[in-house]
């Protein structure tokens, strides 16, 4: 079942929330840990809660057969939620905004731990979030923050440009473009393009140490939508030297799929690589929740 | 001197009527083809035929001489047949333009005395009917029209009765008729025939809508000579360029085309290095001054021998009077209008009436047998325009056309200018005056002025006003006008003056008159002058980006027709002049001066100082009342069939009073398209609830936020839902069914869904960019969606995909059986008091044309959305123009 919510500082943010399917099993779990967490997705770019192609949705849907509850909210000024002028700067009115849905979904439903998703600017929006509040555990980022490294240019040129060069109908376009004028775009269009904000990369990896040295979780997605700024599988750790070899990070790229896996098959796959990571991160934190809990009977117990 | 190249004395014998000219053309071509209309065609016989059988009905009905019968159709065999018919009877035909807005065509038919109109029954409502005095309105497609005697009608019908009358804009306030006889338009196709060289074998495209000359000589010059009449059919080509496309289908060889569309036209050529169809042979130009470059790139394009004429003439000419045919090594920096037609004579005066010298300006006057009578119930009009005087010692009758010209030594004429200040935009012939006039009857209007300004190539309207009132708003202005004139008379800014700076000889000096770019906008709601230096430079650079002088502290960026586009610009510029960097989607969630401002001075302030916590107040303060005029939104969940629709309800922001009681809802697009749309759905639903609306978006089934798989969806669940969202906002407690209403606006595909839904006491149905056929519709979307797979631009490597998706959402085989089968035309079943298409400018281009829905008032949009371009499929669109045309129409009827 999906609830819509209205909330926030002016009552001008709206979400859903999908709860999860109930499992007896998962029930008896979840009341033992007496830690009740749930995904929040995060605004992707532009796009309202829904999130591309419907991928919030379908990630709703997978997440609560899981026994997952979710929740999927629009930033201010994007989809459905109203622009009123909230606090700071981006990134700092996503992690304000954040908070607000956290606080809610606490006050309704109880939850005490969340794990976000982000996608693009979602992602960007995500670790600001996680440093500000301790509530949140984990995070899954599709196409995160990036920065080329010596080993980026290679593949990068032949993936980028050699199936290019060797189809000729990319040749015909390029003279095409060069000997005709022609409007490619008009004048009321928008570009569609959003501006990342990607920190240093000194600054972005103590951020990467500081959370995961409290003990939160990352899955690192990279697609071949961001070819420009990632383009094999290591790179993530050539990136951050000092996050190599550490089990709270997970990384995973896949060239074949776009930006947003646009193709239904692309996204079946995306969403299986990011709910069997939720799940099995759950999973843990569920078990080292229920053996600290042990442990604090254990020596209250004993005191 | 050459002060008049053709006598017009030669002219003044008898040349019969057009009726008894054309009747003579059947017994030479009784089975050529004289009309040709989408499938069908008629021959010379079918055609004198069914105009016989009208001049009967209307005979039989004792209509007589110059009793004025109005036509209000679409361009098509029967409106041609109509107006031979009307003539042929001795009456005259008024062209009725279905786009006009109501009071304008209740003036013209009142002004007129029309008796009866031939009405397509889907323009009946653009009429009062229930008046006593109101005209018959005929169908034309009714059956009893069609059982008089066929053979030719034996009417005695002198050369000076008349023949029709065609209105165009005047300047005392309301359209002025042009009643031109019968010798005059025999005068003036004898005339086109001869200088365009018409011939059997011609095929001329009827392109122009009839109440503009150009139909006439569209129409009747190609039937005295035996040839055929193409008119463009309803359903527009999707080709890329329209134009060519029609010529090379129907093989069309002649063509008069208004000259800025001609300009796009060459420009289209170039850009896709495409030659002149080979059918063409004949090119009429007419309408504005030429571009002489486009007529150089027009040759380039052109591999063979085309007739290409610049023509020129007034509606009081009847048609065109004088002519230039460029020799093929003609290139000189000015295009003249060349020498009069036959029957015609131009003459070049001074104030004195007396000729000028060669190279000399004056004031172009023409003569001959081809002038109209004069402007119907206004003789004082005729008096000032058609004079009698004595000119080089010949007493003769003049058309004063208004224009400054100049004898060239070669003997063509060369135009110089307007003596008086009326326009052309586009191919409209605008009179300022007349809007000048509307203006005056506002009681908060005291003095007036409009001119026609440009910027980057556009020509707009602009007026200069100055109030009696000052709480007098732009938006209250715009919508006076918009009530009363048709869209395209209706200026785009607005300049407020407390007096007009005068001459000393107490004219209005428009030199010293502040520039457009100073005016406003029409804006919603009240302007606030920005406070801070902050405000003020953002108000600039908003400025100097909008083109738009005077910024509001509310006023919405986007609502004053800012993009994602004029958004980076506004970036690029706060970065360059204020070194300030922020990212687009803080502009989204800061779009007005105040708001914006505010957040950037709490991100160039340090976090803990005193200022700072100020700021932080003054913001809540304002972020408090501006939520205040904001909706309360409410989240629905409407249940349809067994699917969870996910919906929004946006209630009128406001006092009580302020309630229309009148529920909007609002009917997303498919896929992506939905997603393009979603923004813009979504501001309007604000808009229309700060203007007393209750506003339902909702999410059809399997889509959105709403439940369901996509796999599953279907067409008939999609209606379903529409049907479920009004039942359950009839369901309503609040709702009270003899005073509240309800209207359906969809966009694109949920536009046709709606529109196919079979609901009762609508009020108002708007489609915006409706998918009128199904299968254009795939073909768009496979394109797009084989485009993204196969170009490398979105993928590194050629993908080939599952079946059964485009560009990101299911679509099963079933569902686009469904699609396909989508024929608007044929399937509309909405009951709506009120039914519009809008649509946006290029809309045409992608499928069939809005205008060919039959019974649903059209209207355009200036905004651009480039539903086919494969750059902007997951991005908002950005449609202050749709978005006031739509908000004008929900609220007042009209645009």
């Amino acid at each position: 079942m999906q609830t819509p919510h209205v909330f926030g500082e002016y009552q001008h943010l709206f979400g859903i929330h999908r709860d999860a399917v109930e499992s007896e099993a998962l029930d008896s779990e979840s009341s033992c840990s007496e830690s009740k967490i749930a995904v929040l997705m995060l605004t992707a770019g532009m796009l309202t809660s829904v999130g591309p192609s419907r991928l919030h949705v379908d990630l709703a849907d997978k997440l609560s057969g899981l026994g997952l509850p979710s929740f999927r909210f629009d930033l201010s000024g994007i989809g459905e939620s109203l622009a009123v002028g909230s606090h700071g700067s981006s990134l700092e009115r996503a992690a304000s905004e954040v908070r607000q849905a956290m606080d809610m979904l606490e006050r309704e439903y109880g939850y005490s731990h969340f794990m976000l998703f982000g996608l693009c600017s979602g992602a960007d929006d995500a670790i600001p979030s996680a440093v500000e509040d301790e509530r949140i555990i984990a995070a899954s980022l599709v196409d995160a923050c990036g920065y080329r490294t010596a080993g980026h240019w290679a593949p990068f040129v032949s993936r980028k440009y050699l199936p290019k060069v060797v189809r000729m109908s990319k040749w015909i376009d390029l003279f095409r473009g060069y000997f005709q004028s022609t409007k490619s775009s008009a004048s009321t269009m928008p570009i569609g393009s959003d501006i990342r904000e990607f920190p240093d990369r000194e600054q972005s990896e103590a951020t990467l140490l500081g959370l995961i040295g409290r003990g939160m979780r990352l899955q690192f997605v990279y697609t071949g939508g961001v070819i420009d700024y990632y383009s094999y599988a290591d790179q993530f750790f050539d990136m951050f030297p000092r996050v190599v070899n550490r089990s709270e990070i997970a990384v995973v790229y896949q060239p074949r799929w776009d930006h947003v896996a646009m193709l239904q098959e692309d996204r079946t796959e995306l969403l299986q690589a990011v709910v069997s990571w939720f799940d099995k991160t759950a999973e843990a934190f569920r078990k080292e929740t229920l053996v600290d809990r042990a442990s604090q009977i254990c020596s209250a117990t004993s005191n | 001197m050459p002060t008049c190249l053709i006598d017009p004395q030669v002219t003044s014998t008898r040349v019969g009527l057009l009726t008894a000219l054309l009747e003579e053309q059947v017994l030479k071509s009784a089975d050529s083809i004289a009309i040709e209309f989408e499938d069908s065609v008629w021959t010379y016989e079918d055609v004198n035929r069914r105009a016989n059988q009208i001049a009967r009905f209307l005979l039989d009905r004792s209509y007589q001489r110059e009793d004025r019968i109005g036509i209000c159709m679409d361009r098509s065999a029967t409106a041609i047949i109509s107006m031979l018919g009307i003539m042929k009877a001795g009456c005259a035909f008024v062209p009725l333009d279905p786009e006009f807005p109501k009071d304008r065509l209740a003036f013209i038919v009142e002004d007129a005395s029309i008796k009866m109109i031939f009405c397509d029954p889907n323009y009946l409502n653009l009429f009062d009917t229930s008046n006593d005095a109101a005209p018959i309105f005929i169908d034309p497609h009714d059956e009893q029209l069609w059982q008089s005697e066929h053979n030719n009608v034996s009417v005695e019908i002198p050369e000076e009765s008349l023949a029709y009358v065609m209105y165009t804009s005047g300047s005392t306030g309301k359209p002025k008729g042009v009643q031109i006889e019968h010798r005059s338009l025999t005068t003036y196709c004898l005339a086109d025939v001869e200088v365009y060289q018409l011939k059997p074998t011609d095929r001329t495209l009827q392109f122009s809508t009839l109440n503009f000359d150009i139909a006439i000589e569209e129409i009747f010059p190609p039937l005295l000579v035996g040839s055929a009449v193409v008119v463009r059919p309803r359903e527009r080509a999707k080709a890329h360029n329209e134009l060519s496309h029609l010529i090379d289908t129907y093989r069309i060889t002649a063509l008069h085309v208004a000259t800025a569309y001609w300009h796009e036209w060459v420009d289209l050529l170039v850009a896709s290095n495409a030659p002149v169809p080979s059918s063409l042979r004949l090119l009429i130009a007419t309408g504005e001054k030429v571009s002489v470059e486009h007529f150089r790139r027009w040759k380039r394009q052109s591999k063979h021998k085309v007739l290409w004429c610049n023509a020129y003439g007034p509606t009081e000419t009847t048609v065109t009077c004088t002519v230039f045919i460029p020799s093929d090594d003609w290139d000189e920096p000015q295009m003249p209008i060349g020498k009069p037609l036959v029957g015609y004579a131009a003459h070049i005066l001074n104030d004195n009436y007396q000729s000028v010298g060669i190279g000399e300006t004056g004031h172009l006057y023409i003569s001959g047998d081809a002038l109209a009578r004069g402007y119907l119930n206004r003789p004082d009009l005729t008096e000032k325009a058609f004079l009698d005087v004595t000119v080089d010692g010949a007493p003769i009758r003049i058309y004063r056309t208004g224009d400054l010209a100049r004898w060239l030594p070669c003997g063509d004429i060369e135009f110089s200018g307007r003596v008086d200040h009326q326009m052309k935009i586009g191919s409209y012939r605008i009179e300022p005056g007349e809007i000048e006039a509307v203006l005056s009857l506002c009681e908060s209007v005291s003095e007036s002025l409009i001119i026609c300004a440009e910027n980057a190539g556009q020509k707009f309207l602009a007026a200069y006003v100055v109030r009696k009132d000052e709480s007098l708003s732009t938006s209250e202005l715009a919508t006076f006008l918009r009530a009363r004139l048709p869209v395209y008379m209706v200026p785009s800014r607005f300049i407020f003056l407390e007096s007009f700076p005068k001459t000393i000889n107490g004219k209005i000096d428009r030199k010293a008159l502040p520039p457009v770019e100073s005016g406003e906008v029409d804006r919603d709601g009240e302007f606030q002058e920005a406070e801070s230096e902050l405000e003020r430079e953002l108000a600039s650079i908003w400025s100097n980006v909008l083109n738009i002088s005077k910024i509001g502290r509310f006023d919405d960026f986007f609502q004053l027709g800012g993009s994602s586009l004029l958004v980076t610009r506004v970036i690029a510029q706060l970065t360059g002049k204020l070194n300030l960097a922020i990212p687009v989607r803080d502009f989204f969630a800061n779009p007005t001066i105040a708001s914006l401002s505010q957040h950037l001075r709490l991100l160039t302030q340090s976090e803990k100082s005193a200022s700072r916590e100020d700021e932080v107040k003054l913001r809540q303060a304002n972020a408090i009342e501006l939520r205040r005029k904001l909706p309360t939104i409410q989240p629905l969940t409407i249940i349809s069939r067994s699917e969870q629709l996910a919906a929004i309800q946006y209630p009128s922001v406001g006092t009580i009073e302020k309630r229309r009681h009148h529920t909007i809802v609002m009917c997303n697009a498919m896929g992506h398209e939905a997603t393009r749309a979603n923004r813009n759905l979504q501001q309007l639903a604000i808009r229309l609830s700060q203007d007393g609306f209750d506003v339902v978006r909702f999410d059809f089934a399997s889509t959105g936020n709403s439940t369901g798989r996509a796999k599953d969806a279907t067409l008939d669940q999609w209606r379903a839902d529409i049907a479920a969202v009004v039942h359950h906002v009839r369901s309503e407690p609040t709702f009270e069914p003899s005073t509240h209403k309800v209207s359906l606006l969809g966009i694109r595909l949920g536009a046709s869904l709606l529109a196919q839904t079979p609901l009762k006491d609508i009020d108002k149905a708007i489609l915006w960019d409706p998918i009128l056929n199904g299968q254009e519709y795939l073909n768009l979307l496979r394109s797009m969606h084989r485009f993204e797979l196969e170009s490398l631009t979105r993928y590194l490597t050629f993908r080939k995909g599952q079946p059964e998706q485009f560009m990101g959402s299911a679509c099963t085989a079933t569902m686009q059986q469904e699609i396909a089968a989508i024929q608007l035309r044929a399937s509309t079943r909405i009951e709506a008091a009120s039914r519009w298409v809008v649509e946006t400018k290029r809309y045409g281009t992608i499928g069939q044309p809005a205008l060919s829905l039959l019974g649903w008032q059209h209207t355009q949009s200036e905004d651009e959305i480039y539903w086919e371009s494969k750059d902007f499929s997951q991005s908002s669109f950005s449609s202050p123009c749709s978005s006031r045309l739509i908000s004008s129409i929900f609220a007042k009827g009209v645009v």
